[in-house]
């Protein structure tokens, strides 16, 4: 590893991963307490319409991507917020439609075409220094964001109701952070592509959540989980010549699996401190 | 000037036309101790989120100390039925406990320790101060319905409203618990909701019946005919034990086989 890193790029992909794990553990901590996987999934491939009509229209690439998918987020959570048992569907519904506005609105552009996998996989080895200090600064907005917002947002994952008889702005604190959250997953996306960004929003979050006592115990550890996934990733992909994104992934899915098997083993001396436990009460 | 906190008039509500509440009038005055009694789906919960203001009722007016009621919300201490809702989620008892100190007018001016000892204090008044630092989802159902009683202590509240607070604990528990909110009352407005009919007559001082239209009675009298117009549609009845004044007097009502 500590040769790898004489080379430029993957300094800067290593910068780009860890960037990227800061953001996702912060705010897949949310994603995953409030059951908004499938949303975040929905805007991530909605993202792919924006990106058809940037280049249709000839607008600036972050202009179309970004304001198509808050756009496309802000309809989600609106459904999601006033009708709960159908929101799975609606969001199921905007997710194709993105993607197929995108893939025709591309095919219609004439001249360069650019690449589905490397949205979908991203170019981790090839990220511009001017793109990680775009990440440094979401990185830090959503930090302020969310340390500001906390109380607000931990009782708002809990507890709706009561979040809002206490006086919480529950509507607006959950656009919010659904708009929070549509920003993270196109700059990101940006970075290391789609399906990193879905599984460090996911997976770190879901492997700590049962050993963390709070959320930002939950937050930091997602945090050093995916430092962790996106290094040894990154190091697998250059000491074997594999693609990094995917190599990055494949650990974390195996750090997954693991965590499940790990759950499941009837640890025998751990149920007898939980049994004295009850006793002692 | 009434001496009631909370008004309701004319009140109904329905959700995708199905009809929860009709045409209900309550005042609730201070220092009262109601039991709310009535069948499932006899629109009990749903009036209680009227008073919350979660829900705006389709007609009539709503007004807690004289406001409309999503201003007032907040001298409102609130115990959900539901306390199973996410057990997996990363919380401790006494976090739980300090969302009811949540002000989100006062993001700086909030005093941590101050809080701390309070959410203490409350737990310690339901029994729970040795579980603080263990994650919610470890406790048993009943004893995560004290902490839920005791992050809405913890709001210092004026009127207290428990949407079956005792579902998950045993019958000697209940007795304590009632005792408990006979005790707060000393302070405190409460409605509680309850099936628990046989345990709640002693303590209470009157009853609200609730079949889609509300019936209050001023006295903690549960009496056979309340029973039979909230409960009793014909041929399906179910033997009630019934407690009036606190005087085991047990009617049983016949099963009327068709």
């Amino acid at each position: 590893m500590i040769e790898a890193l004489q080379y430029d790029f993957m300094r800067h992909a290593l910068a780009a991963g860890l960037l990227a794990s800061v953001i996702c553990g912060i705010m897949g901590t949310l994603v995953v307490v409030n059951r908004i996987v499938f949303l975040s999934g929905g805007i991530a491939h909605a993202a792919y319409g924006g990106i058809g009509m940037a280049f249709y229209f000839g607008w600036s690439y972050l202009l179309g991507t970004l304001g198509f998918s808050l756009a496309a987020a802000m309809v989600m959570a609106a459904v999601s917020l006033k009708a709960k048992h159908r929101a799975d569907t609606i969001v199921g519904v905007i997710w194709a439609i993105g993607m197929a506005l995108g893939i025709i609105l591309i095919d219609l552009t004439p001249g360069y075409h650019v690449d589905l996998m490397s949205y979908l996989f991203g170019s981790i080895l090839t990220v511009p220094k001017s793109d990680l200090f775009i990440m440094v600064a979401i990185g830090v907005a959503i930090t302020f964001l969310v340390t500001y917002y906390y109380d607000d947002l931990l009782a708002l994952s809990y507890d709706e109701e009561f979040a809002q008889i206490r006086g919480v702005s529950v509507k607006g604190l959950y656009f919010g952070m659904i708009a929070l959250l549509a920003v993270t997953i196109v700059m990101v996306i940006q970075v290391v592509g789609l399906i990193l960004v879905i599984a460090l929003l996911t997976i770190p979050p879901f492997i700590v959540e049962k050993y963390a006592k709070s959320l930002l115990q939950m937050m930091v550890g997602s945090i050093c989980l995916g430092a962790v996934f996106t290094t040894s990733g990154l190091w697998l992909s250059y000491r074997y010549d594999i693609s990094s994104g995917a190599s990055i992934i494949l650990v974390a899915g195996i750090a997954f699996l693991l965590s499940i098997l790990i759950g499941r083993i009837p640890w025998p001396s751990l149920k007898r401190r939980g049994k004295a436990d009850v006793s002692s009460m | 000037m009434t001496n009631a906190i909370v008004e309701l008039k004319n009140v109904s509500h329905a959700y995708n036309g199905e009809v929860a509440l009709e045409d209900v009038n309550l005042d609730i005055q201070h220092g009262d101790f109601i039991a709310m009694i009535g069948p499932n789906g006899g629109g009990k919960t749903t009036l209680l989120k009227i008073i919350l203001g979660l829900v705006s009722p389709d007609s009539g007016t709503v007004r807690v100390k004289g406001e409309p009621a999503h201003k007032a919300s907040s001298c409102i201490g609130y115990v959900p039925q539901n306390v199973d809702i996410n057990r997996n989620f990363p919380i401790s008892v006494l976090d739980v406990v300090l969302m009811g100190k949540l002000d989100p007018k006062r993001r700086w001016a909030r005093n941590s320790a101050v809080n701390r000892r309070e959410a203490m204090a409350a737990l310690d008044r339901m029994g729970m101060a040795s579980a603080a630092n263990k994650k919610i989802g470890t406790l048993s159902g009943g004893q995560r319905q004290r902490v839920f009683i005791a992050r809405a202590l913890v709001t210092a509240p004026q009127l207290l409203l428990l949407d079956e607070p005792t579902a998950g604990i045993d019958t000697k528990g209940q007795a304590q618990f009632y005792k408990l909110l006979k005790d707060l009352n000393a302070e405190i407005t409460i409605v509680v909701v309850s099936h628990d009919l046989l345990v709640i007559s002693s303590y209470i001082k009157s009853v609200a019946c609730m079949n889609k239209r509300l019936h209050y009675h001023d006295d903690a009298e549960i009496t056979q005919e309340m029973l039979e117009t909230m409960y009793c549609t014909k041929g399906e009845v179910c033997p009630v034990e019934m407690v009036a004044h606190g005087i085991p007097h047990r009617v049983l009502h016949q099963h009327e086989e068709s």
